[in-house]
């Protein structure tokens, strides 16, 4: 760690785009390096987990890469960790995409499919939940979502929500447990409103 | 509330960015990597970049590598030469935030189920050219092959199945004639199934793109040659369509 510039640790489990986040991340002015190898991850300010894929697959490749008990070990050491779309995901206790999967179970909840519609494509904005300081700056604003799959468990750890049709019933846009975050959306992929958020949780995540 | 979509088209052949007219006669604009750059920085609310020159070669891999090192901060959809599963991943690991599947629905779908497994059904999206004969019957139109006929029962059941998550209908014969989208063709593919479409050929005007903006069924519209020849074209083209449900605009400042 470093009193200077924040360095963010991508979590590199060979599932998705690892480079489009580096490149995000080194936009906003960070230092960032991708890394599976624990030893390198340790010299990060803020652990980033990327996904894009299926649940079965990633969880696969992340106990391949002997990450499961690193980044469950982070997150009870009070590591900053923010988990986008599967990486999202992946917190969670477990999934039946595919199947039934277990998942890190850093935040309390499930991933299931979204029902009706089946997807959840495109541009929508958020509800920030209240209590969340960091997020409030983004109520409303309008993210880029891309998934099919979608977490539900307790209140209290829901940050954010959206709903597909106005009057819908809401699906979890964000979720926080200590210094540990999900974002469903692409914040690496909605230009000023998702930039903007992401440079907020990073900052935060480097405070002591 | 999901909005609808408006996104920037870049064709490549050969390497280059072309407008196409029509997928007969190709005109070249420049290196991809600046007309995408230039829709990333205009606000558009997604790239498909189409390389129509693939054939078996595979997805233009580096291709997708250049469009991901430029950091976009929109989501980058890749169509060309795409056909199995390792093809898939392997153009997600690139950059593509989702993928345009053409040639394989006709000649291997059941591959696409292995790619939904691979990448996630999310990222799957049907592109069927389309086009309306003379006595009026609407066809889907292989590129490779040329040849036109009823859209297959295999395309059928995979758009019917969502074993993809969108279907991009393409006006073939209006493609780059900037005449207006024939909206037979969506009505067409409206029939068989239920999944979000997206339409992309022949628009350019704010009164075309409306028109389709108000079917229910669309997601979004695709728009190319017309956003490649004005500055901050999307920005225009929204602020003539603020009646309709589309993401408010909204240019990145330098972060």
């Amino acid at each position: 760690m470093n009193s200077g510039r924040l360095t963010v640790g991508i979590v590199d489990y060979e599932v998705g785009n690892h480079t489009s986040v580096l490149r995000c991340v080194r936009q906003l002015g960070f230092r960032a390096r991708i890394s599976h190898q624990p030893g390198q991850l340790d010299q990060a300010d803020v652990l980033l987990l990327p996904g894009v894929g299926a649940y079965p697959t990633a969880m696969e490749r992340l106990h391949a890469t002997g990450l499961v008990s690193y980044l469950q070990r982070a997150a009870q050491l009070g590591r900053p960790l923010i988990g986008i779309c599967l990486g999202m995901q992946l917190l969670a206790e477990s999934s039946t995409e595919l199947g039934f999967t277990a998942g890190l179970g850093l935040i309390p909840g499930a991933v299931e499919a979204i029902g009706e519609p089946r997807w959840h494509i495109g541009w929508n904005s958020l509800e920030v939940a209240e209590g969340q300081p960091l997020l409030h700056a983004s109520d409303g604003e309008v993210m880029y979502f891309n998934h099919s799959y979608s977490f539900r468990g307790p209140e209290a750890f829901v940050a954010a929500r959206s709903r597909v049709r106005e009057g819908s019933e809401p699906l979890v846009a964000a979720i926080q447990r200590g210094s540990v975050w999900g974002l469903q959306f692409h914040p690496e992929k909605s230009q000023a409103p998702g930039l903007e958020l992401l440079e907020r949780l990073i900052r935060a995540g480097g405070e002591p | 509330m999901l909005r609808k979509r408006l996104l920037g088209a870049v064709v490549v052949r050969q390497g280059w960015a072309v407008q196409s007219f029509g997928y007969r006669r190709w005109l070249p604009l420049g290196k991809p990597e600046c007309l995408v750059e230039n829709l990333d920085r205009w606000g558009a609310d997604g790239i498909v970049v189409l390389a129509i020159d693939r054939g078996d070669k595979g997805p233009d891999l580096e291709l997708i590598e250049r469009l991901g090192a430029q950091g976009l901060s929109t989501p980058l959809t890749y169509g060309g030469g795409l056909a199995t599963e390792a093809h898939a991943r392997a153009a997600v690991r690139a950059g593509a935030e989702r993928l345009v599947l053409d040639s394989v629905l006709c000649n291997s779908p059941q591959a696409v189920g292995a790619m939904a497994s691979a990448v996630g059904v999310q990222a799957l999206v049907a592109a069927l050219p389309m086009l309306q004969n003379a006595t009026g019957e609407v066809l889907h139109m292989q590129h490779r092959t040329g040849s036109q006929g009823p859209l297959t029962a295999p395309i059928r059941e995979l758009i019917a199945g969502e074993q993809v998550s969108e279907v991009l209908v393409i006006d073939a014969a209006g493609e780059g004639g900037g005449q207006g989208f024939n909206p037979a063709l969506m009505q067409t593919v409206e029939a068989h199934t239920s999944l979000p479409l997206m339409a992309f050929g022949g628009l350019a005007q704010t009164g075309q793109i409306r028109s389709l903006l108000s079917r229910p069924q669309l997601a979004g519209v695709v728009v190319g040659n017309a956003l490649q020849y004005r500055e901050h074209a999307i920005g225009q083209l929204k602020a003539e369509l603020t009646d309709q449900p589309l993401r408010p605009h909204r240019v990145r400042c330098a972060v």
